[in-house]
């Protein structure tokens, strides 16, 4: 079982609001983009471990991952996650429904790599934003695979952490749930911590 | 040497294939390579120390210019793809076409000096083979559309010929049945010899009239695939001899002969359609029998192959008749085709039966071919493949013809529950049982037979399948649910026009039938089979 | 500004309750402050109160930022309102617009919350 660390109310409502806004501004973008309304939402977010995450996604399940390395005051991996099919329908409806779903398959690399791109750096420019930190950002990663294959490709340790976030994204009718992860070790996590509560403390 | 140093990897930057823009810590622009200038039109010492937007104003609030401010404030690295960035920069090839472009903006941090490189890539290609991928799926797609459109019109189109056959089918021969019961009828009450040469003619009308019916029925329904062959297990001995028997009177006032001749190597004894080959036969011998004033008639079987699961049989019916014009046998499988029409004049027919011939002949994998000339004769000669008949599976033949002293010597007693709705085959039937002694009900409809079974028992039930209130299928549906210790065997009497139609007489229930027209040998070789006396 | 106004301040996460207080008491430190996570609490409060300004999150569970605008502006045609959003979507400003609200940024920060003041002392 996860050991879930102990965050107090006050800051599980500030991540939420950083994450909020993080999706928020990426949905802007993402509409802009493809002139279509577009609304992303956090209802919920957990610290999780591997094996966890892995059977909560369903082991043999194919997802679509797109991954940046941050580094900064902590290091950390942030990715958004689809499973497969709904990573189609998303850049289906984003690019109008026309192609045949040969062509989106085709495409599917690169459109969800832009997507994933416009995601993780709003969320991870949100967190630099409020806690006032910079983070050095890698190129977005793009990879098709089951969980485990996904978690195993980014080397974590089994002390660490993950921010899992689920994401809901509206668009043209249809709800789609994503996620969003932040595999943090286990210093990482204590520093993101430790700068939640500093700047929590300023607003009391 | 740092001079040296950079200026190759200026070169680099001027040569490459990639538009490279670099910006600095201001925005403004420092690099500019020679791709871009040749691409914009703008060359470097234009676009030096300007913003993007300056240059292009046009690019304001667009995807690249807030990648380029996530570069400066976040650090953050951007894709543009082309999935949903056409061109965001305005850059033209040769042919003066935009360039589909894929775009990085990657943050670069020199010294605590944030800077930006903007790279530009043409992907126009990769574009152009997604199109062609994209157009070949459409097409394919459609093509499939078409396609299936298609199917559902032959289907449908299929169905209307199906419906149409058999209705045609029953309409038709209900009539003809009614013609040629009520003819054997007549000819009981015929008082004098002129009355019986007069329905003797009717009764010859009517069974010409009753093949050229079925010749063409029979070939609609092969041309429609709805033909389905059966298998029985018959002695071809026996096949022949039926044949020749049948045709018999068409020799007797000529001065011809009928020989047959058996392969001293084969077995006698298959699977298969009795039914069709004596058809088929029957067509090649009446044709030889026409066509031969004196000499002749040789049928041979043998054996063609050494296959012993799918045995296979070379029939042939040889003439020493008039024979046929050399041109005219490549077309003679036609349909429609006789040797001439002054033939068809002397000879009658309807040019069909040779032509259901070759479609019986080839149903059952075979080939059907002729040798001929004028005043030597002519061979018709078919293969067939059939199937193996074990020994122990062979059942006493009823040679109907045998049937006729039976009928003499046995009557047979009890009582017949007769189903049919239409008056005439309600005579006919009614009188053909009563002539073999049985005691005969009738009942109009299913919900009549119901009733009155439900109150008497009876030896056999013949069931008309087509009926008002309720049909024979259903009718027997519920006497078999009624039933409870004896089974009384029901015996359908169907117009049996379409595939599938036997199945369902033995689905609902009932034991065997009788396809119509029916004759007098047809119901006594029923009520031997059905009746234990 | 004399006047002492009241404002209501409807936001699901108490954090950015929290910051906007916190600013606008540094602002307009003579103003009455209310708060209210959801859209029942705040319609309770407006009918208890006298409320000149509202500041509404979009996202918020339930009934969002928009509806609840809409609603209150028919019961209370004097008041003033603000909606605060990360999602600057061209059609959210329209709808902001039609209702007559000002639309603000989020992140809340001094700049975003005096732009959002600028407009209420308008």
């Amino acid at each position: 079982m996860t050991n879930t660390p102990k965050l107090t109310e006050l800051e599980i409502d500030y991540l939420s609001e950083i994450f909020n806004i993080g999706v928020g501004n990426a949905a802007s973008s993402l509409s802009q983009m493809v002139n279509q309304p577009i609304k992303l939402s956090v209802p919920e977010f957990t610290f999780i471990s591997a094996e966890d995450l892995v059977i909560l996604l369903g082991k043999e399940k194919l997802l679509c991952s797109v991954s940046q390395k941050m580094d900064g005051p902590f290091m950390a991996q942030s990715l958004l996650l689809f499973p497969e099919n709904d990573s189609l329908e998303i850049v289906k409806k984003m690019l109008g429904d026309h192609l045949s779903d040969e062509s989106i398959a085709e495409l599917q690399n690169e459109a969800m790599s832009e997507i994933g791109n416009i995601v993780l750096n709003a969320c991870i420019g949100s967190l630099s934003e409020s806690l006032e930190t910079n983070f050095k950002i890698d190129l977005p990663e793009f990879e098709r695979s089951t969980p485990k294959n996904i978690l195993q490709s980014k080397n974590l340790n089994t002390d660490d952490l993950i921010l899992f976030i689920r994401i809901e994204l509206t668009l043209s009718e249809s709800k789609i749930s994503g996620y969003l992860a932040f595999l943090l070790g286990f210093d990482s996590f204590a520093v993101l911590h430790d700068n939640l509560k500093a700047k929590l403390n300023t607003l009391i | 040497m740092i001079n040296s140093s950079l200026s190759i990897y200026q070169s680099v930057a001027e040569n490459i294939d990639i538009g490279i823009i670099g910006l600095d810590k201001n925005q403004h622009i420092v690099i500019w390579n020679k791709w871009i200038s040749d691409k914009s039109g703008r060359t470097h010492d234009d676009s030096e120390n300007k913003r993007i937007e300056e240059i292009f104003p046009e690019l304001s609030e667009t995807r690249l210019i807030d990648a380029i401010d996530y570069a400066y404030r976040y650090s953050a690295p951007s894709i543009i793809s082309n999935v949903f960035n056409r061109s965001p920069l305005p850059l033209f090839n040769d042919n003066a076409e935009k360039i589909i472009q894929h775009i990085n903006v990657i943050p670069i941090n020199n010294e605590n000096e944030k800077n930006c490189i903007i790279q530009i890539t043409d992907v126009s290609a990769s574009v152009d083979r997604e199109k062609a991928l994209e157009k070949q799926v459409k097409e394919r797609k459609n093509a499939e559309k078409e396609l299936r459109i298609t199917l559902q019109e032959l289907e449908k189109a299929s169905k209307i010929k199906s419906n149409f056959l058999a209705s045609m089918s029953h309409e038709v021969r209900t009539p003809m049945n009614g013609i040629i019961g009520m003819t054997r009828l007549l000819k009981k009450t015929a008082t004098d010899n002129k009355q019986d040469e007069y329905i003797r003619i009717i009764d010859d009308s009517a069974h010409s009239l009753l093949t050229v019916i079925n010749d063409i029925l029979d070939f609609s329904k092969i041309e429609a695939g709805k033909l389905i062959l059966e298998e029985n297990i018959f002695e071809i001995t026996d096949i022949i001899e039926d044949v020749v028997k049948l045709l018999q009177p068409g020799i007797e006032d000529k001065k011809v002969n009928i020989k047959t001749i058996y392969d001293s190597n084969m077995d006698y004894s298959y699977l298969g359609d009795n039914t069709r080959l004596k058809q088929i036969l029957i067509n090649l011998l009446s044709n030889a029998i026409k066509f031969t004033e004196e000499g002749v008639i040789t049928l041979s079987v043998q054996k063609n192959g050494n296959d012993k699961i799918h045995p296979s049989l070379r029939i042939s019916v040889s003439d020493t008749g008039i024979g046929i014009d050399q041109e005219k046998l490549p077309s003679l499988f036609n349909v429609f085709t006789q040797a001439d029409s002054s033939t068809t004049r002397k000879y009658g027919g309807t040019g069909l039966g040779l032509a259901i011939c070759k479609k019986l002949v080839e149903l059952m994998n075979g080939t059907i071919g002729v040798e001929s000339s004028p005043g030597n004769g002519s061979t018709f000669w078919f293969t067939i493949t059939v199937g193996q008949s074990s020994s122990d599976q062979i059942t006493t033949k009823t040679n109907n013809y045998d049937l006729y002293e039976k009928l003499e010597d046995n009557k047979f007693t009890g009582k017949v529950l007769l189903v049919e709705d239409v008056l005439v085959n309600q005579m006919i039937a009614k009188s053909i049982l009563k002539e073999l002694g049985f005691d005969v009900v009738i009942a109009h409809n299913g919900q009549e037979a119901l009733d009155i079974f439900s109150k008497q028992p009876f030896s056999l039930i013949f069931m008309d399948c087509q009926m008002p209130v309720m049909d024979g299928y259903e009718a027997t549906k519920r006497i078999r649910k009624y039933e409870t210790d004896k089974r009384t065997p029901i015996i359908a009497l169907t117009a049996l026009a379409m595939k599938g139609d036997s199945q369902k007489c033995f689905d609902s229930g009932m034991d065997d039938y009788i396809s119509k027209p029916y004759e007098l040998e047809d119901i006594i070789s029923c009520v031997n089979k059905w009746i234990k006396n | 500004m004399p006047d002492n106004k009241t404002v209501l301040i409807v936001d699901d996460s108490k954090v950015s309750r929290m910051m906007i207080t916190a600013i606008i008491k540094e602002k307009q430190p003579e103003w009455i402050l209310l708060e209210s996570a959801n859209a029942a609490e705040t319609r309770e409060l407006a009918k208890a109160n006298n409320i000149n300004f509202f500041s509404i999150d979009l996202n918020m569970p339930g009934k969002d930022g928009l509806e609840l605008i809409d609603l209150l502006q028919h019961k209370y045609t004097d008041a003033k309102f603000a909606l605060l959003t990360a999602n600057i979507q061209e059609h959210t400003h329209e709808s902001a617009r039609k209702l007559g609200a000002i639309c603000i940024n989020k992140p809340i920060t001094e700049k975003s919350i005096s732009e959002m003041l600028d407009f209420f002392n308008d």
